[in-house]
């Protein structure tokens, strides 16, 4: 449903400022939304100014800090720390990305950090991700087949055809795309959104799998894939330098040309 | 368990989600589009009608379309057009799954932009 405003229990207010210590020299201020379920008031915005110079180079080495030194109950996501298990996706001054791969240096003044929009939040910057998850687990991502496998082989591929999935497999599933898309915001309830539409046509192109018909019949649906209106929003955003649009745009193409037209 | 009911985490394009050359042109589409549906296609129809009702009808249309909120009409209607059928051919570009690249996508948006411009001023001055 189109909501064009939070509502009332759910808009941020101004929270506690936390000054640098005393001496600090390159100090930047982060805004970070918080949210504690135990307390039932409404999410604020604390600020924290962070002396640069003696801090990480990235967006989650701050966080880190944050949570060490001033704040331990600064709840977030977080495990790789080199953008290949996509728990640090969050809301960093408008775009989401990884808070473990964007430098604090390419942010000019004041970094505002929200949790994934248009989501639940569980707690500060974890939101829920269970839809998510549930979607993805519609698109039944693994191979499926009709052949009886040979005994004694694997199912293979040519180098070509393996090239086919290239730009698809890197996919982490962070939810920065989907998270970013105003279409999967206001009907991410049926729309898939481009991660999981992404990871759905990576099973479309893979020449091993053998249900593309079926799969092509349950992604044809007004809502689950023809919400895309190409706002592109989601290969703006990724983190992995993906291209969400395209693929939705050749999942498109895959329908069309399978009526024969 | 969490105690409380779980808030909404901050989405709006603007305040929360950055406007960029990809959603701003996408909403403009939209609106150039509704503009079209609401306003000018209505007022293109009122034209027709006029026209038959006879002269009367029709100098009374045309003395408001002459007025300065009817210009306004008419340079915003010309502008939706434009903006709209260049939009229009983005889209159809993409749908055959071209110029998809994030610098295909800006460099398109800009050239939109711009042509935009160049074909409401031609319009617009053509028409004055």
């Amino acid at each position: 449903m189109l909501e064009l405003r939070l509502n009332p229990e759910s808009r941020p207010v101004k929270g506690q400022k936390h000054p640098a210590p005393e001496g600090a020299g390159n100090v930047r201020t982060f805004h970070v939304y918080r949210w504690d379920p135990d307390k039932g008031e409404n999410p604020r915005i604390d600020s924290y100014d962070i002396d640069l110079d003696d801090c990480g180079p990235m967006v989650l080495d701050a966080i880190f800090k944050i949570k060490n030194e001033v704040d331990a109950s600064l709840t977030f996501r977080r495990s790789c720390r080199e953008g290949i298990c996509g728990s640090c996706a969050m809301n960093i001054n408008g775009t989401n990305t990884l808070a473990c791969t964007k430098p604090i240096t390419s942010i000019k003044g004041d970094i505002k950090i929200n949790p994934l929009p248009h989501l639940q939040v569980v707690k500060d910057l974890v939101p829920d991700m269970t839809h998510f998850y549930a979607q993805y687990a519609s698109i039944k991502p693994w191979i499926r087949t009709q052949s009886v496998p040979l005994p004694d082989q694997e199912r293979l591929q040519s180098q070509e055809d393996r090239e086919k999935l290239d730009g698809l497999y890197e996919c982490i599933l962070c939810a920065c795309c989907s998270t970013s898309c105003p279409s999967y915001w206001w009907n991410g309830d049926r729309y898939l959104g481009p991660a999981i539409l992404l990871q759905a046509y990576r099973w479309l192109v893979d020449s091993r799998d053998e249900d593309t018909g079926e799969r092509l019949d349950a992604l044809d649906d007004p809502f689950r894939l023809y919400r895309c209106h190409t706002i592109m929003n989601c290969t703006s955003t990724c983190p992995k330098g993906l291209n969400p649009a395209k693929a939705i745009a050749e999942t498109k193409k895959m329908l069309l040309e399978r009526t024969g037209a | 368990m969490s105690t409380s009911k779980r808030p909404m985490s901050p989405y709006m394009l603007g305040p929360y989600y950055k406007f960029q050359i990809t959603s701003a042109l996408s909403i403009l589409n939209r609106l150039t589009g509704v503009f079209m549906s609401v306003v000018t296609a209505p007022l293109l129809l009122c034209w027709l009608i006029a026209l038959a009702s006879g002269e009367a009808a029709y100098t009374a249309l045309s003395a408001w379309l002459g007025s300065g909120l009817g210009k306004l009409v008419i340079a915003a209607s010309v502008f939706s057009f434009s903006f709209h059928l260049f939009g229009g051919i983005r889209h159809l570009i993409w749908d055959a799954g071209w110029m998809m690249e994030m610098s295909q996508v800006r460099l398109s948006g800009w050239l939109a932009i711009v042509a935009t411009v160049i074909l409401s001023v031609v319009v617009i001055g053509a028409g004055l």
